[in-house]
């Protein structure tokens, strides 16, 4: 008995499987994965979405014995372009002039032009969330230019540019004129908290510059550009950054110009209520010997003190103090005669100018973001968390632009380099 | 059979069996019948005029091969003998590793025509009576005309003949007979083969090499680990690989899809016929190499090689990735330690494939759930063939994916049911046993 | 004696297991957004109130075990509100499991299909897990509970993709913590309730447990490791998500394996990988359902051993799994379904029985002692 229920079991197994048809079945040459795109607006009204594709030539990026055909070199991709109402139609059209069916899977970069990132990415957004079959982790990009140009860009260390803008993302830790890559879930959070910076990328004289970035209101448009300074200085605030090199004049002689190498340590934002001023609200504070760092301050993470309003300032009824703190490693200080290993005023010295020029960037970012109107720097997320009463009494976006916003920085000469002394230039 | 230390009684053929003949094996033939048996099968017959019965003495010499090394079971380190087609020498081999007067030997003759001696070994305590009496009685209810190997007795006594499983474990060596005997399971070897059988068996087991008792836990923990993990891959490789090129390229790298595409470029069939067409290569080549005497088949085995991984590749017939694809698999099922339980998971690559191919990873999925589910309700001799995995005594796990060094099983597996569990007594060698000797190191 | 192979005795330890595989099913995958449209940043603390909840059920499953020793939930039904009426409620009761895994098998192939196999018919796919359940079900018990400890590490995945999402989210996003209101938390813990659903399953393999003693402990060890799991990914779905994302997303567990990278696997989009690994735990949850629709018809109908009762509730099952029906129509069903049906089939009915029992006992007629 149990010998014919197997064989039964069997049979209907087999059946099930000469009943199938492989629905699914595909084999891989005759795909083409997607790996970057790019978002146009196309001269017809009708369908005012462009949309460029980075396809990869798999034979010309791998040739093989059996694929190879000739011995002629050939580009290892193509683009594609199609137009479409919006943007799923438009990725549709791709198949009009693909010969093999796309996978979106692989999709690393999604580059959209200014022109269509003013009028809103919601679509493109909703899109790839709403879409089980795309690659939820692709990263976006913003550029002034056309989006079309910056992929048929030829890079020098990698074949396809998706993979040029994925691999540039990588220094941003360290580099942090270039943001945090910022995809498309990541970014679908971040306009629900305020507002969102998207890295930005440009095409001169047929290299990709990745600098700066593109700054997105809660309604996912775009509203302006950040240039370097302000970008680093967002990433000041944001946290996103494990180190960052600058220059600053050397405090004993403006010619000279000394370079090091910033390293973040805690940072806490206050929110005063009215009539009480925030201690050391300007400012660095002072710091003693070999500095020091501020004690029981909490990371952006763990949320912030509590919020308040201030009568001061333009009548919003609340100010913000910023505090950050780091350590400062000397890397370089060509000429300028400074002795920190030796000598604590030095030390005291050098850490108040690369404060100054932490706080100058710091600024920078807060005084644009006022000035777009978008809080990408996450106050009001910070206020909302803390003091949720409070925070449903404002009108955040209405008060944002007038909020005073002040920046205090500390650090700390923590590394002054493996030398004692200046080289001896006579 | 005449007892050994009887009351010397006044029958002539009794003192003859008992004190006379030198023969080890001596037995009463009271029927014309085993007096043929006798002398066919080898025996000598004693006859005495007016006796009613005789004596058969088996002292059988003759021509037999020689103790060698095992030929499928090698190991670097361990006793080198194996058995042989004799069953006496079987047995003496056996005895010699285990001087237990505990040990049981019942013989049994099976067979209608062959009349091939098979001996049940155990170690009577150890060994589950339960177990025992299901196995004695199997073997008692065979009637087949003739057995030329314990592979006709395995077929004809296991659980679920269908299953593709092997439900006893076999074995060429007498170390490891000894081993299993002392772990509480029951052997049982026949004349005319040198391979032994080993109930109950259980799957983990398959993949314990006797190697590793004698080598050190930390190789040996490791390389077991390779072994289980070569298993699963030359079950599931080519199947992995249909799925994921067919049906879920969005998996993979992006670098690696490419490498793959572009691989597969130019290749005339679809990945499951590749797959199909070289897995049947490779058992070809495999086969005619087995069957080939000595150097040919080595030779067969480049020429395989060659043929398949450099012009088969050119001539657009397979692509790279899939040849290396099987080679892992081939390779895999290589190191299984049991031969046929390597090919059988070679081999059930097949459906497991088939699956894949119709419904992608939920297919390779489902393919091995069916596996799973049929090993998990697979029995030999009672014992789950999945212990000691579920459902187990934390000890047990000292020798299953992990072997604990022998100084830690103390215990015999619970789930082989032997009463008497206790294998090692008190601490051992420098491992706090003794007085100390002084603190230089001894 | 024949020697027999005991297919129908497993330890008390397995009881432990089998509850976790009864519950865990796609609980993880379409619990976390409706207990976060109710409880808000508090939808991790509900959890532990709703797990006393089950774990109460479980007590109360256990109490009856122990009250009538080698019953089943249709026996002790029958003894305690009489035939007709104990009839009736193991009607209901297969009726409910057979709804509960044509529930898991709908929403597992829309998963595949969502995900993994666009264009291949749902049937096809309900029909294999269907065969494949109906193949370990015939069994009986212990290769089922064998299978399901087997099959335990397949929630591993589900710590791959909390663990370093814990890391990587912003527990800031947990603020304010707890639920708004009084009214939002006791919804919170009856949605995380309601999504338990499979207690009962310790009553119908009752009679086949061989040691009383630890399965309460092994039940409630089970409700533990489920809990705590629900916690993490609770937690690691607000911070990473955020409140509004995690309600916007239909699974926010699947786009959470979207997002996560796994340490020396960045490359990787491993998402499909925890998808069918989870398809693993939630057909061992399908099996546990078929089992306990097919023991009760074969009690309801006397079938002894015949195999019947197993595949007549397979084709049942692949009816109700394989019945077209489209995504949000099935999520509606599947939410009534479990707000109506599991907290009174999981812990009404069985509270009812002890309620009769200790009437009977009271009154001096019970049979259970």
């Amino acid at each position: 008995m149990k010998v014919q229920r197997a064989v039964r079991f069997a049979a209907l197994v087999l059946l099930l499987l000469a009943a199938a048809g492989c629905w699914d079945y595909a084999d891989i040459e005759n795909r083409a994965p997607i790996l970057g795109l790019g978002f146009d607006r196309s001269s017809d009204p009708e369908m005012p979405v462009l949309v460029s594709a980075e396809v990869p030539i798999a034979s010309a990026v791998a040739p093989t014995p059996v694929g190879q055909a000739g011995s002629e070199r050939r580009s290892p991709k193509w683009i594609f372009e199609s137009t479409g109402a919006t943007v799923s139609e438009a990725i549709d059209m791709l198949n009009k002039t693909m010969a093999r069916a796309p996978v979106h899977r692989h999709i690393a970069a999604l580059v959209v032009s200014r022109e269509i990132a003013a009028q809103g990415i919601e679509p493109l957004v909703d899109y790839f969330l709403r879409n089980s079959q795309v690659n939820i982790r692709a990263e976006l990009w913003v550029t002034d230019g056309k989006a079309r140009d910056v992929l048929m860009a030829d890079p020098p260390f990698q074949p396809f540019v998706s993979f040029g803008l994925e691999a540039a993302l990588l220094k941003s830790e360290t580099f942090p004129a270039v943001p945090r890559g910022v995809t498309i879930e990541h970014f679908n959070r971040k306009i629900g908290e305020g507002g969102a910076i998207v890295p930005r990328v440009e095409l001169g004289e047929g290299e990709l510059i990745t600098s700066g970035a593109g700054v997105f209101s809660p309604e996912a448009r775009f509203v302006g550009f950040l240039n370097e300074q302000q970008t680093v200085g967002a990433a000041w605030f944001l946290g996103s950054l494990k180190s960052a090199e600058t220059t600053f004049p050397c405090p004993v002689d403006e010619e000279r110009i000394v370079g090091v190498t910033l390293r973040p340590g805690v940072r806490r934002k206050r929110f005063e209520e009215a009539g009480a001023a925030a201690p050391g609200a300007s400012g660095p504070r002072t710091a003693g010997p070999g500095g020091a760092s501020l004690e029981g301050a909490s990371s952006d993470r763990k949320g912030v003190d509590g919020p308040g309003l201030d009568g001061a300032g333009a009548g919003v009824g609340l100010s913000v103090l910023m505090e950050i703190a780091g350590t400062v490693e000397v890397s370089n200080l060509s000429g300028c005669r400074l002795f920190p290993w030796k000598n604590a005023e030095d030390r005291r010295l050098l850490a108040e100018a690369a404060a100054r020029a932490v706080k100058l960037d710091a600024e920078a970012a807060v005084r644009r973001a006022q000035e777009l109107g978008v809080d990408f720097l996450g106050i009001g997320l910070q206020l909302s968390r803390r003091k949720p009463g409070l925070w449903k009494a404002l009108d955040w976006p209405e008060i944002f632009p007038k909020v005073p916003i002040d920046v205090s920085v500390r650090m700390t000469v923590g590394d002054p380099g493996s030398i004692h002394d200046v080289p001896v230039s006579k | 059979m005449p007892e050994p230390g009887k009351e010397l009684a006044a029958d002539p053929l009794e003192l003859l069996a008992r004190d006379v003949l030198a023969a080890a094996d001596v037995t009463w033939v009271t029927s014309p019948e085993e007096a043929y048996e006798a002398v066919l099968g080898g025996g000598v017959l004693v006859l005495v005029p007016g006796e009613r019965r005789g004596l058969r003495a088996d002292n059988k010499g003759g021509k037999s091969r020689a103790i060698e090394n095992p030929i499928l079971e090698v190991t670097l380190r361990g006793p080198r003998d194996s058995f042989t087609e004799v069953l006496a020498v079987n047995t003496a081999l056996i005895r010699r590793r285990l001087k237990d007067p505990n040990l049981r030997v019942r013989k049994f003759r099976v067979g209608r025509r062959s009349k091939t001696d098979v001996a049940l070994i155990y170690l009577e305590g150890i060994a589950p009576e339960r177990v025992v009496e299901e196995v004695r009685s199997r073997i008692e209810s065979i009637d087949i005309d003739g057995i030329l190997d314990t592979g006709y007795i395995e077929h004809l006594i296991e659980d679920k003949w269908w299953s593709p499983f092997p439900q006893h474990l076999k074995s060429e060596r007498p170390d490891r007979v000894v081993a299993s005997l002392l772990e509480g399971r029951v052997a049982l070897i026949a004349d005319t083969t040198p391979f032994a059988l080993m109930m109950p068996a259980t799957i983990d087991a398959f993949f314990h090499s006797p190697e590793d008792s004698y080598d050190r836990w930390f190789p040996v923990n490791i390389l077991r680990t390779v072994r289980f993990i070569a298993s699963l891959l030359s079950l599931t490789a080519p199947s992995l690989y249909v799925a994921l090129v067919a049906y879920h390229p969005g998996i993979l790298p992006t670098q690696l899809l490419l490498k793959v595409t572009a691989a597969r470029e130019g290749v005339a069939f679809p990945v499951v016929i590749e797959a199909l067409i070289i897995m049947f290569f490779l058992e070809l080549i495999k086969e005619a190499g087995f069957r080939m005497p000595g150097p040919i088949g080595q030779i067969f085995g480049i020429v395989g090689g060659l043929i398949l991984g450099d012009v088969g590749v050119r001539a657009g017939i397979v692509s790279e990735a899939m040849v290396i694809v099987v080679a892992v698999t081939a390779i895999s099922s290589f190191t299984a330690i049991d031969r046929e339980m390597g090919t059988v998971l070679r081999l059930l690559g097949l459906p497991v494939l088939l699956s894949a191919a119709v419904f992608g990873l939920p297919g390779l999925v489902m393919a091995l759930l069916l596996v799973l589910i049929h090993v998990a309700i697979l029995r030999s001799y009672g014992v789950p063939y999945v212990d000691p995995y579920p459902f187990f005594k934390l000890q047990d796990i000292q020798d299953t994916i992990v072997e604990m060094p022998i100084g830690a099983r103390k215990l015999r597996p619970a789930y082989l049911g032997s009463k008497k569990r206790r294998r090692l007594r008190g601490p051992s060698g420098g491992r706090g046993g003794g007085r100390r000797r002084g603190e230089e190191g001894r | 004696m024949p020697f027999r192979n005991d297919n129908d005795r497993i330890p008390s330890a397995a009881a432990g297991v089998l509850l976790v595989t009864s519950i865990a099913e796609l609980n993880f995958v379409l619990g976390p957004r409706l207990t976060v449209e109710v409880a808000g940043t508090g939808a991790w603390i509900v959890v532990i109130p709703a797990a006393a909840l089950v774990a109460l059920s479980a007590w109360i499953a256990v109490w009856l075990i122990r009250a009538f020793p080698k019953r089943d939930l249709l026996e002790i039904a029958t003894l305690t509100l009489g035939r007709p009426l104990g009839v009736l409620l193991g009607g209901a009761y297969v009726v409910y499991w057979l709804l509960r895994a044509g529930q898991m098998i709908q929403v597992q192939t829309h998963v595949f299909r969502l995900t993994l196999l666009e264009e291949t018919p749902r049937a096809a796919v309900a029909a294999y897990i269907v065969l494949l359940s109906a193949y370990l079900v015939a069994h009986g018990i212990e290769p089922l509970a064998r299978t399901a400890l087997l099959i335990a590490p397949a929630h591993l995945p589900l710590v791959a993709i909390t663990v370093p999402a814990l890391f990587t989210g912003d527990f800031g996003r947990l603020i304010p913590i707890g639920p708004p209101d009084l009214n939002a938390a006791l919804r919170g813990v009856w949605s995380v309730f309601c999504n338990a659903p499979g207690v009962e399953v310790l009553l119908m393999i009752a009679p086949f447990l061989s040691g009383r003693g630890s399965a309460l402990r092994s039940s409630l060890y089970g409700i533990a490791f489920l809990a705590v799991l629900a916690v993490l990914l609770q937690i690691a779905l607000l911070a990473n998500f955020g409140v509004v994302n995690t309600k916007q997303f239909t699974m926010p567990t699947l786009e959470l394996s979207r997002v996560t990278k796994a340490p020396g696997f960045e490359g990787f989009r491993l998402d499909p990988v925890f998808v069918v690994m989870w398809f693993v735990v939630t057909f061992a949850s399908i099996a546990v359902a078929h089992y306990m629709a097919a023991t009760a018809v074969r009690s309801l109908f006397r079938a002894g051993r015949s195999g019947l009762p197993v595949f007549g509730t397979a084709v049942a099952m692949l009816i109700l799994g394989a019945y077209p029906i489209g995504l949000p129509q099935l999520f509606e069903w599947v939410e009534a379904f479990r707000l109506y049906g599991v907290p009174v089939m999981s812990m009404g009915i069985p509270l009812a029985l002890m309620l009769a029992a200790l009437a009977r006992r009271a009154r001096g007629a019970g049979e259970g002692r």
